[in-house]
């Protein structure tokens, strides 16, 4: 019976439920989904990490190349990060160029990662040679806050990237590459991102599921590291108090902190 | 070459680090160790000793089916939608169509891929729709068209056969009308030795012809129907005798038998895992 009245009207469904203080799922509100964080899930990739929100599966895999830096930034190497939405993930999608909604989460997560790698760590002789890392986040299962789940694997990837001794002979123009002495990525900063979702006017949802996030009437995402903020984006939709927004940062923070945590004990080697 | 402007683009030119290698002494060990194969393989299976399969129904939620096998390193996830209209179609067509769209994630192989799908993709998209056709009761969609789409995380060797045996299940999990369920293994030849499933290592010396000797190389990909016992596609490639063919069809045949019952059990449990799942929601 609940399926039917679920698939007639959905918004008073959920109405239903929230009057409860609860969502269909069980949680509260306020609640967000269990993250669960694996790396080093592809040996062809230099570093890659599956993340999981709930049933939100992302998977990213970092690539690293050598290349000839920019004219205008001889000193800098490059981090191309993509967010790819395929087909496979949600019946939303399908095969082709990146749909709109990938384009600006790629542009969403390049934004948040521009402070987290020095591009000049990155490069190896100047004007001549530098390290390029194609990241790319493919997601599996598109279930609401992909582009949170999108940074964490981001974030959780780069850290386990060991890219190998490289040094370059200005007069051979060759580059050798020492496979055996690897060294870490050294990481700035660890910006994660909490989305919310705002139903109904007034209810605010933390870490919608994607039918919550078709349902909503704003959206608003939190790019914390725990203590500094790096970016509030909330794009158009109904509008929220000042005091809703401080509600948002506050959970935001403590996920944050939460997330970093469960990526170090991720990391953590384990012994088997 | 034309630009791509809905991604962020790396430097036109960029090569794999892997190209540029100076320890010299491990160069020479792969170039002297790769013509004769070794009779015990480095992951220390014998020669005809598939790799484990793990595989499992129902990983992506918003798909109508879905399916990840993994053999070792190779990692294949798939996922299959409701039947819909076939798009731009003005003829009536008496069958359904099943849509293949199979994907190389960018850092799945040892090169990195390019995000549009190439040539090969396009092949293996093929070769997997012929593979998965025979066992789909299509006159009962007419006119209709489902979803494949199969996203390589890893490859390691095997990939056919490992997207050929998932989409099976996928299409199995996704309720589609089949006659029966499709597996399928591959293996490889060498100076006239078989090496079943190969490693995408073991897959690179059987593509290579050996200057001089004349002898049996290359690789056959098989998908069968567990117990109709009929094979729906078949693809060699390389040069064999056909004694070694048919030698090597006995091989495979078996060790497609031998998926057959991993893949029923897989979802025999996922039909136990719904109902159980019901009972307790009605509870």
């Amino acid at each position: 019976m609940a399926a039917q009245y679920k698939t007639i009207h959905p918004a008073k469904y959920y109405r239903d439920f929230l009057a409860h203080d609860l969502r269909p799922d069980g949680r509260a509100p306020d609640k967000t989904r269990t993250v669960t964080v694996n790396v080093n899930s592809i040996s062809t990739a230099d570093g890659s990490a599956t993340v999981r929100i709930g049933n939100t599966t992302v998977i990213c895999g970092v690539k690293a190349e050598l290349g000839k830096p920019k004219a205008d930034e001889p000193e800098c190497g490059f981090m191309v990060p993509n967010v790819e939405l395929p087909p496979l993930c949600s019946p939303l999608f399908r095969p082709g160029p990146p749909s709109e909604e990938a384009q600006a989460m790629t542009c969403f997560v390049s934004k948040a990662t521009s402070e987290m790698v020095d591009l000049k760590e990155l490069c190896v002789s100047v004007d001549n040679l530098a390290w390029v890392l194609h990241i790319d986040m493919i997601c599996l299962d598109y279930d609401g806050c992909v582009q949170d789940a999108c940074l964490i694997a981001l974030s959780a990837a780069l850290r386990t990237v060991k890219l190998p001794k490289v040094e370059y002979d200005a007069e051979t123009k060759a580059p050798s590459v020492f496979l055996e002495e690897r060294t870490d990525l050294s990481i700035k900063s660890s910006p994660v991102s909490t989305s919310f979702a705002v139903f109904d006017d007034e209810i605010i949802l933390s870490d919608p599921t994607g039918e919550e996030e078709s349902l909503s009437s704003a959206k608003l995402s939190v790019v914390t590291d725990g203590e500094v903020i790096f970016s509030v984006h909330k794009p158009g939709g109904s509008t929220l108090s000042e005091t809703q927004l401080q509600d948002c940062m506050s959970i935001a923070k403590d996920r944050a902190n939460l997330v970093n945590e469960l990526i170090t004990v991720a990391l953590s080697p384990v012994d088997r | 070459m034309p630009t791509d402007n809905r991604r962020i683009q790396g430097p036109e030119v960029s090569t794999p680090y892997c190209l540029f290698r100076c320890s010299t002494e491990n160069q020479g060990k792969i170039r002297s160790s790769s013509p004769d194969f070794p009779p015990v393989r480095k992951d220390g299976r014998a020669l005809l000793e598939h790799r484990k399969i793990y595989v499992k129904t129902g990983v992506v939620s918003q798909a109508k089916g879905s399916a990840y096998i993994e053999l070792n390193n190779t990692k294949v996830i798939c996922s299959v939608f409701d039947p819909r209209e076939i798009p731009n179609r003005v003829e009536y067509s008496q069958h359904g169509e099943l849509y293949c769209v199979l994907k190389f994630a960018p850092f799945s192989c040892a090169m990195r891929r390019a995000h549009q799908q190439d040539s090969e993709e396009k092949e293996l998209s093929l070769n997997l729709k012929r593979a998965l056709e025979p066992a789909v009761c299509r006159h009962e969609f007419p006119n209709f068209q489902v979803d494949i789409y199969v996203l390589i995380l890893e490859s390691d060797g095997g990939t056919l056969a490992a997207s050929i045996t998932c989409a099976g299940l996928a299409l199995a999990d996704a309720h589609v009308p089949m006659y029966d369920l499709v597996t399928a293994a591959s293996l490889g030849v060498v100076r006239g030795v078989l090496v079943k499933d190969p490693t995408e290592e073991e897959e690179k010396v059987c593509r290579e012809e050996l200057e001089g000797i004349n002898q049996n190389h290359g690789l056959i990909t098989v998908s069968l129907m567990g117990a109709h016992t009929q094979i729906t596609q078949m693809w060699q490639t390389g040069s064999m005798t056909t004694t070694c063919v048919s030698e090597s069809l006995t091989h495979l045949i078996q060790s497609c038998e031998e998926i057959y019952p991993i893949a029923q059990r897989c979802l025999v449990k996922s039909v136990v895992d719904t109902i159980s799942k019901k009972k307790i929601s009605e509870q």
